[in-house]
């Protein structure tokens, strides 16, 4: 039991080597498709550089090799751990997004337990009240997070909240290490924007997967043993509903970290996003690449968690090691 | 185990109506059912799909869904208490307790996310306020005494680990496991292999007769009921046409309906040319149920009361309690209610 546990982790965890290859291929030639290219962002409107200095600026932005060829030079690299040095700081590439993770993850995770927070208990309430109003309510709620475009409820957040001091991350931002509490109070409102629509989404799964499984005869079961309602919906009936929830959490999680990149602009965090947008606006190439290959990797990851997950809590599932679901 | 009319009925249903709203109408489902349960004694319900079995037996422990479903009338008394006017906190704690259920499909019965020895514990420290390690051994005795071998290590397994009687042995050390008074099994073996079916029902009528509990069996299978059972109630559309003991039942049918399941049973000398009988029609529809026998419109004696009212329930002189819903014995009536 336990090595095969083992055995599919290490097997899924393989699978992550021809997915990010292919995530390589496809962000290495569209980063390149962009309109204007680095070398030309770089010189911007004054091109004052002599011909030496132009050779030499070619050589540095790669363009005087086919792209074919950088590609190769930039694969051989990467399997060397070197994922490049930025054409616009001149720095590492991996340590400057190693050093900007932290804040887009703890983002990420924050906006997921403010999802699963809000989304689960609001949905079994939903599930167990079946009064009209309250099911109204509970839709048009659900409708309006789904809906509600983040960026432009991060917007309207900084609008609002920007008379609460502390409350919108301005300038100085502060590390979890550094102080947790404040760091968690400039954290909040950006990760707010981002959860909500994920908590509409969890609230509508839990409660349509409640209303399912209360209907199920080992619900009888347990109500016919005496359990106090409590235990019958918390004990008997949640431990079964949760089982799609969990996947769509899972599912949706690498999307947050999407989302988390969009918002941290809003909020001006200095995150993996900023890095992101600002290596886009300057066509730095290797920048882009790299963070797009942390975000493909911790995407398979996710999902290797949440399978993991839902075989702790299904003990139907049983993890062969052919690297499924069975 | 014979009844005796000296023995204390231990849970007296009087006239039970249960429904059910649905967009056709209201579906009555039970219609003023009434019989007695004695100490030790096994009661079987038959009747064909939809005729309330069920219904009736989730009525009594107030375990039908409202909505739809609805108790609109009667008494179900227990330990001088009316489970249907007590409050859900008292009927909470006869539940498991005093009375307990299995049911018809044992692998969609049992939660299929918890160990079963945490299904089986987990009545026990509710009832007998046992701690967890307790209770956890108490799970396991019981899942010895019905007969799962390696009982210690099996608590630990989920239920699809288990076969379909395995399961079903599981659901009755559930069941068992507070020595409840009553026992009430829904259909326990309809989801079974026949050779599974005979050991489930000899398991439970062993421990039945060893810890004196009472069970109400619901089957539609009259071989079980001849088998297993000391009386029978025989339900059509939603009521009790015939309350007899096993042996009046099966040899003095008084219902038509009854005479015709009993002929609808193959017969092991018969040559095996002719054809098996079967009571012609099927049963009504039980929404709006016109003002007349349920049975008349199949019946082969049907007279011109059938179609006009409904027959009273007649309760018959002599032994033990025998009644009968049909007009050719309401004049042999003795004691109409």
């Amino acid at each position: 039991m336990e090595s095969n546990v083992g055995r599919y982790i290490a097997k899924r965890l393989l699978s992550l080597i021809p997915v990010l290859f292919g995530v390589s291929l496809i962000v290495f030639f569209l980063v390149r498709l962009i309109p204007g290219s680095a070398l030309q962002m770089y010189l911007g409107t004054q091109v004052e550089a002599t011909a030496e200095q132009m050779v030499e600026l070619k050589r540095i932005f790669g363009e005087d090799r086919p792209v074919l060829v950088l590609y190769v030079e930039w694969l051989g690299r990467l399997l060397q751990g070197d994922f490049g040095i930025s054409l616009r700081t001149g720095r590492e590439v991996l340590p400057d997004i190693l050093s900007r993770l932290p804040l887009s993850l703890e983002l990420t995770v924050m906006a997921l337990l403010i999802a699963l927070l809000f989304g689960i208990p609001q949905g079994i309430l939903a599930s167990l009240k079946r009064n009209p109003f309250v099911d109204v309510l509970n839709r048009v709620v659900g409708l309006l997070g789904l809906s509600l475009p983040q960026f432009w409820l991060a917007a309207l957040m900084v609008l609002f909240f920007s008379g609460f001091r502390g409350w919108i991350p301005m300038g100085n931002y502060v590390g979890f290490f550094q102080d947790p509490l404040r760091n968690i109070q400039m954290l909040l409102l950006p990760s707010l924007a981002i959860g909500i629509g994920l908590a509409a989404v969890i609230m509508r799964y839990t409660r349509n997967s409640m209303l399912e499984v209360l209907e199920m005869d080992y619900i009888r079961t347990a109500r016919a043993k005496g359990l106090r309602k409590r235990s019958v919906i918390f004990g008997h009936a949640l431990k079964n509903a949760i089982l799609p929830v969990i996947t769509v959490a899972g599912f949706n999680t690498g999307y947050l970290l999407g989302g988390a990149i969009v918002i941290e602009e809003v909020f001006a965090l200095p995150g993996m996003g900023r890095l992101a947008l600002y290596a886009i606006y300057q066509r730095d190439y290797p920048v882009i690449q790299g963070i797009v290959l942390v975000i493909a990797a911790i995407f398979v990851l996710v999902n290797l968690a949440t399978d993991l997950i839902y075989a702790m809590a299904d003990p139907r599932i049983r993890l062969d090691d052919s690297g499924r679901k069975s | 185990m014979a009844i005796t009319t000296n023995v204390e009925a231990i849970l007296r249903v009087e006239g039970l109506v249960t429904g059910f709203r649905t967009g056709g109408g209201l579906v009555r489902a039970v219609e003023e059912v009434s019989f007695e349960l004695h100490r030790g004694e096994i009661l079987g319900i038959v009747g064909e799909s939809g005729s309330g079995k069920s219904v009736t037996n989730l009525s009594i422990l107030r375990l039908v869904q409202c909505p739809p479903g609805e108790v609109s009338a009667g008494r179900v008394l227990y330990g001088g208490k009316d489970l249907l006017s007590a409050s859900e906190e008292e009927v909470r704690l006869v539940r498991g307790r005093n009375i307990s259920m299995i049911f018809q499909d044992p692998l969609t019965s049992l939660n299929p996310v918890i160990k079963v020895g945490k299904q089986i514990a987990e009545a026990i420290r509710l009832h007998h306020g046992a701690k967890r390690r307790e209770a956890d051994a108490r799970a396991v005795d019981m899942l010895r005494l019905i007969g799962i071998p390696d009982a210690e290590r099996r608590a630990s397994d989920y239920p699809h680990q288990f076969s379909g009687g395995m399961r079903q042995r599981v659901m009755i050390a559930m069941a068992l496991s507070c020595d409840p008074e009553i026992l009430i099994a829904d259909e326990p073996t309809t989801a079974l292999d026949v050779t599974i079916q005979a050991q489930i029902l000899d398991l439970i009528r062993n421990l039945s007769a060893q810890s004196g509990t009472a069970v109400i069996l619901v089957t539609h299978d009259l071989g079980v009921v001849a088998g297993m059972c000391d009386s029978v109630c025989v339900m059509y559309a939603g009521r009790i046409v015939e309350r007899a003991t096993v042996d009046d039942l099966f040899y003095d049918p008084l219902h038509p309906y009854t005479r015709g399941l009993l002929d609808s049973i193959p017969r092991t000398d018969s040559t095996g040319k002719e054809r098996l009988y079967s009571i012609p029609g099927s049963p009504p529809n039980l929404v709006d149920l016109p003002e007349a026998c349920p049975f008349q419109p199949r019946c082969p004696k049907a007279q011109e009361a059938c179609a006009r009212e409904r027959p009273p329930e007649v309760t018959m002189a002599g032994r033990a309690p025998r009644t009968v819903r049909c007009w050719l014995h309401a004049g042999e009536d003795h004691h109409v209610s």
